[in-house]
């Protein structure tokens, strides 16, 4: 397999630009809201102030956030459920976030640490389409099907969701899969210990997102074993140097855990968790379901599933890693009552499989035609947009707050957090040209109301979808979607040129050759 | 290839095979829903009676459906098209006959039954057309029967071909058959199979009067197919309505006769005219685990994938049905019926399945000998799973006390294909008397009764034990019950074995070419 070519690097860090740019744009440094992401946050913060993440240590205790429901303490004093992973992520970015605060003096004294400790996961969401596009590049695919692969990833699928929103740990979690994927592939073309060194810190990273994350050790060991060469010796050596500082990093995190709650998995056994659903309704749910079905709210992974084939014949290691991947994820949570992943968006669990699968769509692209390509480019951008775009304007949380009882309604269409954000972005584009929202019915069921809708998307609008960097929080809402069409046109406008990079770049290879010729 | 089609008799031997194993799972005529309840009587009315008028006998509310309507003469009239209705006479007449022999206590049952063979027959039809329709597109015999065999018993096609309940499975065959001739037409250019394409779609307009929606699929195919220049087009379709008019015509006549205006069938005006949300049906017919094609019709994934070959090889056929299926499913999927419940599966998109069979024909024949049987296997095998419980079953055992209304489709704990497994699964190892099993699901507030069931509501069911019925008519019960299933089994032998010498003569012809005869 050829390694990426040294013109490809520019490329890869404009993509890395670009997506900070778009993410930027988009989130504008808005709070982290709802519990994982805050409460996260809260606790660098505390950790960095009191030397604990007792978060009852603050003198002055975290605002009451609308929205954030979950109780702060549940078990341990004041213990927040947040993992190790996570609030070292957000710690440098809350250091400096005190820092700032030290020098300007906002009311609010949290106020400029979250919107720094925001920025974390925005940073290193925008890794993931570079990594990602390294990693084709890596694995022989040319600049274009890459660059579109990329794109097809970055816009249309839930990966933007997360990337936006400072919620959840999943984009983290992607990133630091990715990351020591990559390495491996990379180690298993040069077979230089220093990316098998970079696998090793990356899984170790990720071990320490999330109680569950040491599962993921199980693919990337495989794919080790499958790309190691002869002899063997060598290979358990090479396992060793994958696999041991993970499991230290798992000791780290279960010594975190046992400390603040007394038991080494966190707030909640995994033991009495996974069976407590039912496996078809997992299963249905997690791939197909309107409440959270990968395909639903990914459609372009479609295209891999054509592509698997090929995939699997081209680059079978990398395939194995892939679904092996996608098969543990499903065996983990479909049994498990909450695989919905609270309905914020498409399968949040499973957003850690999909830019592995993406693989796959490269193929398929690499196969057709040029029109083809620039036909199923087109379409499923479009396909994809049209089911992201809500999520980027309305908070991740949102459907939770308006309904209820969520683990059944979530599975109805009419009440999908797909069909209630576009619901709510229509409501507030309505109040736009002066129409109030109706009731809205839903069929055999129940109804929300027309205040509460309005007042739903009226606050769920204007908290992410600020832009507060250019507009005054205060500013009117035509004038917010003014400029964020303005925002969205630019991005789109600024990934087309980037489309024409690879073009450029060889053109500028060409001439300089043409050059050497003639002299 | 005609030659090679007539001389193995295959599509007979196929037709028997499947008329055997539809009669094999037929239900009797027992187990009807209150439309086919009172077309049953209305048939059994002209009989008897001359007339098409029926007598209220409580089973609607029995049932807890509302009963069929009242026509502007006072007299009660089925909501369903006269179509249904003259279907069910011929076998009906049969029965009344031999109800004439002296067996007096169990009328009612030999009437009932005879009156549903319409469908198994229908369903056989079905198979038989697909068969013939996927040669004359120039895909192979064994994988033409592959299709047919599949499509017919381990589809959603077989359990509407063994219930009496439902008249889907006639229209499905007319749609079918629709097509079938407008191919037929368009490789032979003679006038007759248009006029019998037009009679089709006019029959299924009988039967139900939103077949009328099928009109544009057709007319787009006829459109790409025909021949004539540009000009002369509109005038040949005006000629190819002219018998669809006449049931058209029948149709409308016979509600202004009935019900006192010309579009009113019977059925109220909330049924039809009340819609949804197109999100909710459309889903529900296409993705649900409790409606959705995809559930029921696991093969539709391998059609998806077909569709793009059809595409390339035959486009006016691929249109026809895509244009289908858009249709179908933009329809139901906006109206608050759409899942046709109670029922089993998708019911108002059945038609939808044969044409969507076709596309795995040309896909198949791509695929070398061994992933061809693969792949036919698997997905044999997961429609069979889809199938089995709606067969086994009587045709309103899903019919649970779930508290929710739509939103039991989309929650896999409350799918018929899964309860009735567990339903079979608690007969086979309680009993039919054990107590019903409550299963909690939704992770707390609500259960789901699963009630223990006689498994399997054939029409030899009557042999069971604890049922009463007449010694003479068990005896013949049970000499068909033994005869039909061997019937089955041997008329699908003998289908392999004559395909297998087929392909061998074949083989032999094309090795051992005939002598080339000079002329003198």
């Amino acid at each position: 397999m050829p390694a990426p070519h040294k013109a490809h690097r520019p490329l890869i860090l404009s993509v890395f630009l670009l997506a900070l740019l778009g993410l930027a744009l988009l989130q504008s440094l808005s709070l982290p809201r709802w519990s994982t992401g805050f409460l996260a946050a809260q606790s660098a913060r505390t950790l960095i102030l009191t030397g604990s993440t007792d978060l009852n240590r603050m003198t002055s205790p975290p605002p009451e956030e609308e929205g954030n429901n979950l109780p702060l303490t549940r078990m341990g004093p004041g213990y927040a459920s947040v993992n190790l992973g996570h609030v070292l992520t957000m710690l440098p970015f809350a250091g400096l976030g005190e820092l700032a605060q030290s020098i300007f003096n906002h009311p609010q004294p949290d106020f400029i640490p979250l919107k720094f400790c925001s920025v974390s996961n925005l940073l290193f969401s925008a890794l993931v389409p570079a990594l990602l596009l390294a990693l084709l590049l890596a694995l022989g695919f040319t600049p274009r099907v890459s660059l579109a692969t990329t794109a097809l990833f970055s816009l249309a699928t839930i990966f933007g969701a997360f990337a936006l929103g400072s919620e959840c740990s999943e984009a983290l979690l992607a990133f630091a899969l990715l990351a020591s994927f990559y390495s491996l592939v990379r180690y298993s073309q040069n077979h230089r210990p220093g990316w098998l060194a970079l696998s090793s810190v990356s899984a170790l990273y990720l071990v320490s997102l999330k109680p569950y994350a040491p599962i993921f050790i199980i693919p990337l060991a495989v794919y080790l074993l499958l790309v190691s060469p002869p002899p063997w010796r060598r290979n358990w050596t090479d396992l060793a140097f994958l696999l041991l500082p993970s499991l230290v990093m798992s000791g780290v995190v279960f010594a975190f855990n046992y400390q603040r709650f007394g038991l080494i998995w966190g707030m909640f056994s995994p033991f009495e968790l996974w069976g407590s659903g039912n496996i078809a309704s997992g299963i249905y749910g997690l791939l197909l379901s309107p409440g959270a079905g990968l395909f639903l709210y990914s459609p372009v992974l479609l295209l891999s599933l054509l592509g698997l084939r090929r995939f699997f014949h081209l680059h079978r290691r990398e395939a194995i890693f892939a679904l092996l991947n996608l098969a543990l994820l499903l065996v983990l949570f479909s049994p498990c009552w909450f695989w919905g992943g609270d309905f914020l968006w498409g399968s949040r669990y499973l957003l850690v499989a999909i830019a592995p699968l993406m693989v796959a769509c490269a193929h398929l692209l690499k196969k057709v035609s040029r029109r083809a390509k620039y036909i199923a480019l087109v379409a499923f951008l479009t396909i994809g947009l049209v089911v992201q775009i809500p999520s980027w304007f309305i908070s991740l949380s949102a459907p939770s707050e308006l309904i209820p009882s969520y683990p059944l309604l979530a599975n109805y269409p009419e009440c999908s957090p797909l069909a209630l954000k576009w619901q709510a972005l229509g409501v507030q584009l309505g109040k736009v040209f002066g129409k109030s929202a109706g009731v809205l019915e839903i069929y055999d069921w129940s109804r929300i109301s027309r205040l509460g809708m309005e007042a739903f998307a009226g606050d769920q609008i204007l908290r992410p979808f600020t832009l507060r960097v250019l507009v005054s929080p205060t500013a009117k809402i035509e004038t917010m979607l003014a400029v964020s069409l303005v925002a969205v046109l630019l991005i789109i406008g600024v990934v087309f040129f980037a489309l024409r990079i690879p073009g450029t770049i060889r053109k500028w290879g060409d001439n300089e050759k043409r050059g050497l010729e003639g002299r | 290839m005609n030659q090679g089609f007539h001389k193995p008799r295959l599509g007979l031997w196929l037709f028997i095979a499947l008329l055997a194993f539809n009669l094999w799972a037929y239900d009797g005529g027992s187990g009807r829903g209150s439309d086919g309840y009172y077309v049953y009587l209305s048939a059994l009315s002209v009989i008897e009676q001359g007339e098409m008028s029926v007598e209220e006998s409580g089973y609607s509310e029995s049932l807890g459906t509302t009963r069929t309507p009242q026509g502007v003469d006072g007299k009660l009239y089925p909501a369903s098209g006269v179509g249904w209705v003259a279907s069910l006479l011929p076998t009906l007449a049969l029965g009344k006959l031999i109800t004439l022999l002296p067996l007096a206590t169990t009328k009612a049952a030999v009437t009932s039954f005879f009156a549903g063979l319409i469908m198994p027959l229908a369903g056989a039809t079905l198979g038989f057309l697909l068969y013939a329709f996927l040669l004359r597109l120039g895909v192979g015999r064994g994988v033409s029967l592959l299709i047919a065999i599949a499509a017919s018993l381990t589809t959603p096609l077989w359990e509407y071909s063994t219930s009496a309940s439902y008249s889907e499975i006639l229209l499905s065959l007319s749609l079918f058959a629709s097509f079938y001739f407008l191919l037929r037409y368009r490789q032979s250019s003679e006038l007759h199979w248009l006029f019998l394409s037009s009679a089709a779609l006019g029959y299924s307009i009988t039967i139900k009067f939103y077949s009328l929606i099928l009109l544009i699929p057709l007319l787009i195919y006829l459109w790409l197919i025909l021949p004539h220049p540009h000009k002369k087009r509109p005038l040949w379709l005006a000629i190819y309505l002219i018998p669809f008019l006449c049931g058209v015509f029948m149709v409308m006549t016979v509600n202004l006769l009935h019900f006192g205006a010309v579009f009113n069938t019977g059925y109220s005006l909330e049924v039809q005219t009340r819609s949804i949300p197109p999100l909710v049906g459309i889903f529900g017919l296409l993705l649900s685990p409790g409606a959705g094609l995809l559930f029921y019709f696991p093969a539709s994934i391998l059609a998806t994938v077909g569709f793009v070959h059809l595409l390339r090889r035959h486009r006016a056929e691929a249109i026809f049905i895509l244009t289908t299926a858009i249709v179908l499913v933009v329809f139901f999927g906006r109206l608050w019926y759409w899942s046709g419940d109670p029922c089993y599966g998708p019911r108002y998109i059945l038609p939808l399945i044969p044409l969507a069979m076709i596309p795995i024909g040309p896909l198949l024949e791509r695929l070398r000998k061994p992933t061809r049987i693969t792949w036919v296997l698997i997905f044999s095998l997961l429609g069979l799973f889809a199938v089995l419980p709606g067969i086994l079953l009587s045709w309103n055992f899903e019919e649970r006390i779930i508290p929710a209304g739509g939103i039991k489709y989309y929650l896999p704990e409350c799918s018929p294909i899964y309860t009735g497994w567990r339903t079979v699964a608690l007969t086979a190892t309680a009993g039919v008397g054990a107590e019903p099993q409550i299963v909690t699901y939704a992770n707390g507030p609500w259960q789901l009764t699963i009630p223990p069931q006689p498994v399997g509501s054939f029409w030899y069911s009557p042999l069971y034990p604890e049922s009463e019925v007449h010694p003479s008519v068990g005896k013949a019960m049970l000499a068909f019950g033994i005869i039909i299933p061997i019937i089955a089994c041997l008329s699908m032998l003998t289908l392999v074995i004559r395909y297998r010498k087929a392909i061998g003569s074949n083989r032999h012809n094309r090795q051992h070419p005939a002598p080339k005869i000079d002329a003198p």
